[in-house]
């Protein structure tokens, strides 16, 4: 995932507090109108979800946006599969069954999954929830002209074949060019949908749980107009329009059955209200100072570093968990520095990832890592550093004296502008340069900064990129090949998410051989081996920091707890608001 | 008849001795104690910001090196009072890095004051040469360049400068080769020359206007006199007087925009501090370290103050209208 995506599988479900969980856990819903369970304490009141940033997309296939899939999931569209909510921050979850029965069956060869859907599912008019329902959302995938913006896995997974190009051979719902292949790699049969792989995939039900896997009106697709024309099957539905800088107000769904939602949405809140005309710094000033209204909010946004001195004061209100997101460094392996072996040695050893930690604001907020896999990952393999926590000028002076290039070596690097990453770059190229490197920074604004990296005539103007990545579900089959494999991502249009070009047919083959390993555990192992080779054998990058989440709420609010597995923020599934 | 210039001492007067221009605004300045400090602050930080490349190059000042262990706990704030100001540190140090903020405060003081000065000196340049034109020459010449004057005037400085800078700035350093210090202050000198000539250009071609019928200019222009003596011998030294005034009240303008672009991401890219970016990153530790805001914006508000008065006052002292002997 890019710098905001988070793990998959957002459920939307407002459950009450722990407290309060004791009591009338969740009620016995008959199936007609008020989804408020019955008896519990818990249910009422109104939730603030106070945001800096401006949603992109609440359109399920477009979704990509870590904050959105956990709140798309948990408040209107539910998929098949979910990680269901925890009840103490960063406590692993497990994936359970959202809209299907169970987690799928898989045929021994992996390439064949089935899932049937739970009985009772309504849309919020009223109609009922149907396989064609899941099967045309996911067509929308396909239709990457229309449909932008969402990740890619549906045309990746499914057994359709691709042009030479490199794109699918269906070509979407609107268009309708190759429907018959779609037909014959998705199938509904009455309740049972039957997903055809291309290759073995152990991981698909974990993929489901993003919310481009989540049903779809075929009659409310509007197409590009659907972005924020909000159709839901969860517990909640938009009351009114969605305003773009301002928000929007979430009621409830009368026609959403508890019953078929007991694990999971608790749907505590009676009314939600999105309010995303705030900056970062205002809205946790406002949480901090938890006055009025802000005593029932929460937020998604990090808090800033500015802040962080004065969150120590809003006391058991604040959640400090390690987020999906590790930030690291490419080379440019086509630029005339860094396509020499022993100048990519040179800059790991002269790289201080502790003046990063520092200028992020102490290891609270980042902490020093040498694996582009995140820890929280099972596949995590906790790759030692090179050269400790600062990095060791004079090595790497050594080093990139015998690479044969004229010192100093001039580098441009490339980093997304903000105040922090001055700082930490200002940090990282005093070390750079007492190794023999002169570093020209260049900071590029946020707006255009990943569609720089991703054009083709950057290759020529930096050396060294800034990036960052989180699994988009606990697999690391969601990292290694996203980011290393030349043939899925290098192409005439860019270097897609490989941002440094390396190309590496040994590197590549070993993926295909990790792929294809049917054991999860053996697999996730070997990924993580992939990982360490990457980053001490080929110095194909360089991991400086894992990003720890620091997030605070309003003294109101119960069982805001952070689920580390599904996204990395509070989960909506279980937040309430004392009344 | 007796010696017209020669006067007679008479019952114990003082003869009354003629003065020069220049020897009548000195005495006037002198006697204002307000501009005077204010020019003596002027030159004090122009003396600074010169020699601050010096001092940096001795280890006097030091704007770059980190220093984690006088920043700690969650935020990496300072550690000490008032954002961790010392004998060593006396603005105190940044947060998120511990560099000091005294040195940052001086480097940012040379690139902001060569950067505002080289811009002044080129709108000065261009702008006189402009005005004399259009003021001697009339007619067609003069309306021309009235509207390219009204032109520029209403163009908007700051969105051109934004918008335009990535290009420009790119351009420039692929033709200079080197980091991207240098071509951002060449940009910022040419925009903001570029947006402030006009300003002299309008205000000389008032005075060429007139002083163009004077007897002097009919005479030099009856007696043969070629254009160029006309402009340089004849016009000029009339002319220093609000080139000289309005020069120092543009200063503090130029030095403001150059913040404000720093302050908008645009301009000196880091770690080369300036004025813009100290006080962009110090806004938003406004509640948690006053301090780090405190220090550089009191520098800058008596940096831009001392340009003003002391273009005020000189405006006073030289103004011929002002009788205050």
């Amino acid at each position: 995932m890019k710098r905001v995506k988070i793990v998959a599988g957002v459920a939307t479900t407002l459950a009450l507090g722990l407290a309060l969980s004791a009591c009338g856990g969740g009620g016995t819903g008959t199936g007609t109108t008020s989804a408020a369970p019955g008896g519990a304490t818990g249910a009422g009141g109104t939730l603030y979800i106070l945001s800096g940033t401006a949603t992109e997309h609440w359109d399920p296939q477009r979704v990509y946006v870590g904050v959105n899939i956990e709140a798309g999931n948990r408040l209107f569209t539910r998929t098949l599969t979910t990680f269901g909510p925890v009840s103490k921050d960063g406590d692993q979850s497990t994936l359970v069954a959202d809209a299907a029965t169970d987690t799928g069956t898989a045929s021994a060869d992996g390439k064949t999954w089935k899932f049937t859907l739970k009985d009772g599912l309504k849309w919020q008019d009223g109609k009922p929830v149907t396989c064609e329902d899941f099967k045309y959302g996911i067509s929308r995938t396909f239709a990457v002209d229309v449909i932008t913006g969402g990740p890619n896995y549906a045309i990746q997974y499914l057994d359709i074949p691709k042009n030479a190009d490199g794109s699918s051979k269906y070509a979407g719902p609107y268009k309708k060019t190759g429907q018959d292949l779609y037909d014959k790699a998705v199938m509904c049969d009455g309740n049972t949908i039957t997903f055809k792989m291309a290759k073995p995939s152990g991981d698909f039900n974990m993929a489901l749980t993003m919310t481009a896997f989540g049903a779809f009106r075929e009659d409310q697709d509007q197409g590009d107009k659907s972005n924020f024309a909000i159709f839901s099957d969860g517990p909640y539905m938009l009351d009114g329009e969605w305003t773009t800088n301002k928000g929007g107000t979430f009621v409830r769904n009368p026609n959403w059955d508890p019953a078929t939602d007991t694990t999971i949405r608790k749907a505590y809140p009676d009314k939600i209200v999105w309010d995303e005309s705030l900056t970062q710094e205002t809205l946790y000033e406002r949480l901090i100072a938890n006055q009025g209204d802000d005593q029932n909010a929460i937020t998604f946004d990090q808090a800033p570093v500015t802040a962080l001195a004065n969150v120590a004061t809003a006391e058991g209100r604040y959640s400090n968990v390690a987020s999906p997101y590790t930030r690291y460094l490419t080379p440019n392996f086509k630029s005339k520095v860094f396509s020499n072996d022993k100048a990519r040695e040179a800059l790991a050893l002269s790289t201080d990832r502790s003046a990063y930690v520092t200028a992020a604001g102490g290891d609270q907020v980042v902490k020093a890592t040498n694996s582009l896999i995140n820890p929280a990952l099972p596949a995590f393999p906790n790759t030692p550093l090179l050269a400790g926590d600062k990095g060791d000028p004079a090595k790497a002076k050594a080093v990139l004296e015998s690479a044969g290039l004229t010192l100093p070596v001039k580098i441009n690097v490339a980093y997304r502008k903000n105040d922090t990453l001055d700082k930490v770059f200002a940090g990282l190229k005093t070390g750079w340069d007492a190794a023999g490197f002169q570093t020209n920074l260049i900071g590029i604004p946020a707006e255009q900064y990943y569609s720089t990296l991703q054009s083709p005539d950057s290759a020529s103007k930096y050396d060294l990129y800034w990036a960052g990545w989180g699994a988009d579900f606990p697999s690391a089959s969601t990292v290694i090949p996203q980011l290393l494999d030349s043939r899925s991502q290098i192409s005439a249009g860019g270097p897609g998410q490989d941002y440094g070009y390396f190309a590496n047919d040994a590197f590549n083959a070993e993926i295909d051989k990790t792929a294809a390993i049917t054991d999860g555990t053996a697999r996730e192992k070997a990924w993580g081996q992939l990982d360490t080779e990457a980053v001490t054998k080929y110095y194909a990058v360089i991991p400086l920091i894992n990003d720890q989440f620091l997030f605070v709420h309003g003294s109101n609010v119960d069982g805001a707890v952070v689920n580390t597995t599904f996204t990395g923020y509070y989960d909506l599934a279980t937040a309430s608001v004392k009344h | 008849m007796a010696d017209s210039t020669a006067v007679e001492a008479r019952d114990g007067a003082v003869p009354i001795a003629g003065r020069t221009p220049w020897q009548i605004t000195r005495a006037r300045l002198t006697r204002d104690k307000v501009t005077m400090v204010a020019l003596g602050a002027a030159i004090f930080f122009i003396l600074l910001a010169l020699s601050a490349p010096l001092m940096i190059q001795a280890g006097w000042i030091d704007p770059y090196t980190a220093h984690s262990d006088l920043v700690g706990g969650l935020g990496s704030m300072p550690i000490g009072p008032a954002g961790g100001v010392s004998w060593a540190h006396p603005m105190g140090v940044e947060p998120g890095t511990g560099r000091d903020i005294f040195s940052r405060v001086i480097a940012g003081l040379t690139v902001s004051l060569i950067v505002a000065t080289s811009a002044v000196l080129l709108s000065a340049v261009l702008g006189t040469v402009i005005g004399i034109i259009s003021g001697t020459a009339g007619g067609r010449i003069d309306w021309f360049f009235s509207r390219v004057i009204d032109f520029v005037l209403s163009f908007p400085q700051t969105l051109m400068l934004i918008a335009l800078s990535t290009i420009v700035i790119d351009a420039l350093q692929a033709a200079m080769n080197t980091d991207r210090t240098a071509p951002s202050m060449v940009f910022m000198i040419l925009v903001m020359g570029f947006f402030g000539w006009p300003y002299f250009a309008r205000i000389l071609r008032g005075q060429v206007l007139s002083l163009k019928e004077r007897e002097f200019i009919e005479a030099a222009n009856s007696l043969g006199a070629s254009r160029t003596r006309i402009y340089f011998t004849e016009l000029l030294p009339h002319l220093w007087a609000p080139i000289l005034v309005y020069s120092t009240l543009i200063m503090p303008q130029n030095i403001a925009t150059e913040a404000a672009l720093g302050f908008l991401g645009v301009g000196i890219q880091p770690p080369t501090p300036s004025f813009g970016s100290i006080l962009n990153d110090s806004v938003h530790y406004a509640t948690s370290d006053p301090a780090y805001f405190m220090f550089p914006g009191i520098t800058l508000f008596l940096v831009v103050l001392s340009f003003n008065l002391l273009g005020d006052g000189l405006r006073d002292a030289l103004d011929p209208k002002a009788d205050r002997q």
